[in-house]
């Protein structure tokens, strides 16, 4: 078991690390006092000793805490709890600091994320890096596919403007052939092709070729 | 000009034939699609499995899939228009149409911009009745919506389609399908109060055909209706005149026996001693009257008879001769004759084979007609077998598109126009 002792300098120097000022330490409370960024920092610690029961009891008082607005930590053995718990404490504003026999990890709390979730001093809350990524990331895809249905739009637009074009010229013409003499005569229209091509010319079918209908039906209407 | 040009380029023709539906835009060239007009309605979780769509009704060559089961065939396989006509609240059969239109339609859509639907000319029966003509407008109206298939559309009956295709502006059109036969005078438009109509098509000639297959031995294929038809093409003989034909058989039995080979398969069908029976397949079309036929109604061999749908009578038992008569009579005396100068005969079932060793008993369509109106001392006759009748009626559809001008509303009055679905 490590000794009280080196416990706490082993917290105070990695506080330290992150530019916090030790304050202090309550040895009823088994806390440390920090302060930095306006804010000021109570780490509750347990021993390897301590069970289920006294990290419970860690958790409700740190909450307390956080309500008050100071930041509360907890200094546990990595081997005290499953992370699923860990992760439950966290997710109520709850930072972790977890040692073995090596250094110290920090695991920060977790801040849910609400419209105007500022603190009473007017400082933002610290948001997880994962999750800013992954908005920007999505962000940036939203965007993408609004140039593309801008795309879209333009060329629509164009082609709206190519067809009225198209029928203005139509008209021209027909006023062109109304004016046409007689002695000349009108030409054979396009035929799509087989493909529906409409640009390219294939023969008339034979039973259109000289068909009196076509003179008939044309006077129609 | 601009819709002008744009009709001409998506004209699109669909003939609704008793037994096929042929199809296709301007651009097929000479000869239409084809494909039987039937559906076939299959079981849910069969069509799921096979198709891997749900889909009410299959159509078109995916139906041959579904005809194994031999019992329910009956009553999930529709021919939506056996008589040319489809009664109102025949709801499957309307369904087979609509999927069958869709079908076509869908075949030959261009993908890419710039299309805005097909100019559909669709032909149905002279004796269609008007409630058809609405419903195959809302069909198309509903296509326009559902999938921009359809800009405008208009309906023509089938005989004007074959005096279009084959360049005739005045003449008696005689159209013999699966279901019925129908005689049509033309000038310049069709003359609707003059169309007379025969409760008589290829049907009758199969059911015969169908007899003479029991009498032969071969009465377990008769069930097969399309091995049934196809014996009839294959067999069927015109004679020029039965009883002749009859005395010629009985002398030269062996000038008229035939073997049919069904194609794919290790079936023969020989007629053998029953081979001078293969006269009345034709005969039956053109004067089911002879004495002979009674025998065949009597055990049991469906008579045609008259029927009256709307306020068209479908007549059974008159022959073809006295029809023509009948329905040129109608007409303006100045008229009627031109228009027997002009008979055009047309559909499949004027298909006669003239054997060279029986061309002194057979005839073809054109000289039986020409023979029966003689005999009603009806001279100067000319009748003339259309050129491939299978697609006549699609070449006038084509053509009808092509040149009746897009701005030309449809009129229930004259009931010629384009009905306009593109908004």
């Amino acid at each position: 078991m490590i000794p009280r002792a080196i416990l706490e300098r082993k917290v105070i120097n990695h506080m330290s690390k992150q530019g916090l000022k030790f304050e202090g330490s309550n040895v009823e409370e088994g806390t440390l006092r920090f302060v930095g960024d306006g804010s000021t920092y109570v780490v509750k610690m347990l021993d390897e000793t301590d069970g289920k029961p006294e990290l419970i009891s860690a958790a409700l008082q740190s909450a307390f805490w956080a309500v008050k607005g100071e930041r509360p930590y907890i200094l546990v053995p990595k081997s005290m709890a499953s992370m699923d718990e860990l992760m439950a404490i966290r997710l109520h504003g709850i930072g972790l600091l977890l040692y073995g026999s090596h250094e110290i990890e920090e695991l920060p709390p977790i801040v849910k994320h609400m419209r105007g979730d500022k603190k009473e001093d007017g400082s933002k809350v610290s948001v997880e890096h994962d999750s800013i990524l992954h908005m920007l990331e999505r962000i940036e895809r939203l965007e993408r596919l609004i140039h593309k249905m801008n795309e879209v739009d333009a060329l629509v637009s164009r082609l709206e403007r190519l067809e009225v074009l198209y029928g203005e010229i139509s008209n021209k013409l027909l006023a062109l052939e109304g004016a046409r003499p007689l002695h000349i005569k009108t030409t054979v229209p396009d035929m799509p092709s087989k493909n529906n091509n409409p640009g390219s010319e294939i023969e008339l079918p034979s039973f259109m070729k000289d068909n009196p209908w076509l003179d008939i039906l044309a006077g129609k209407g | 000009m601009y819709d002008e040009d744009y009709k001409k380029r998506y004209v699109f023709g669909a003939d609704y034939g008793t037994s096929e539906f042929k199809y296709g835009p301007i651009t097929q060239g000479e000869r239409p699609l084809a494909v039987e007009n039937r559906g076939y309605f299959p079981e849910k979780s069969v069509l799921s499995q096979i198709m891997g769509v749900d889909r009410e009704v299959v159509v078109g060559k995916d139906v041959t899939l579904f005809l194994e089961s031999g019992a329910e065939l009956a009553t999930r396989l529709v021919y939506p228009m056996r008589e040319g006509i489809i009664a109102k609240d025949d709801a499957k059969a309307w369904k087979v149409v609509k999927e069958l239109t869709r079908y076509a339609l869908e075949e030959f859509k261009p993908k890419g911009w710039g299309f805005n639907g097909f100019y559909v000319v669709a032909a149905l029966s002279a004796v269609a009745p008007r409630y058809m003509y609405e419903m195959f407008f809302d069909m198309f109206d509903s296509m326009a919506k559902d999938a921009g298939l359809v800009h405008s559309a208009t309906i023509i009956p089938q005989p004007l389609a074959v005096a279009i295709a084959h360049k005739k502006t005045s003449c008696v059109v005689v159209e013999s399908g699966h279901g019925n036969t129908q005689f049509a005078p033309i000038s310049r438009a069709p003359i609707r109060g003059a169309v007379i109509a025969l409760n008589r098509g290829g049907s009758d000639a199969n059911a015969i055909m169908a007899e003479i297959l029991k009498d032969a031995g071969y009465g377990d294929l008769v069930a097969e209706e399309t091995l049934v038809r196809k014996v009839k093409e294959s067999l069927g003989l015109l004679p020029a005149d039965l009883n002749s034909a009859i005395t010629f058989a009985k002398n030269n039995p062996d000038a008229v026996r035939a073997v049919y080979a069904v194609p794919g398969t290790r079936l023969k069908i020989d007629l053998a001693e029953n081979s001078w029976a293969r006269f009345l397949v034709g005969e039956y079309v053109f004067n089911p009257n002879h004495e002979i036929f009674q025998s065949y109604f009597r055990r049991g061999m469906p008579r045609p008879r008259d029927t009256k749908v709307g306020d068209v009578v479908f007549y059974g038992m008159l022959d073809m001769a006295e029809a023509i008569t009948t329905a040129v009579e109608k007409c303006p005396v100045e008229l009627q004759p031109l228009l027997y100068s002009q008979i055009l005969l047309s559909g499949g079932n004027f298909s006669w084979k003239v054997p060279e060793k029986l061309k002194n008993v057979c005839v073809d369509s054109a000289m039986k007609i020409k023979r029966m109106m003689a005999e009603k001392g009806i001279e100067n006759v000319e009748v003339t077998m259309a050129s491939e009748p299978q697609y006549s009626v699609w070449r006038g559809c084509i053509v009808y598109g092509y040149a009746v001008p897009a701005s030309y509303s449809w009129s229930w009055e004259k009931m010629e126009g384009w009905m306009n679905f593109y908004k």
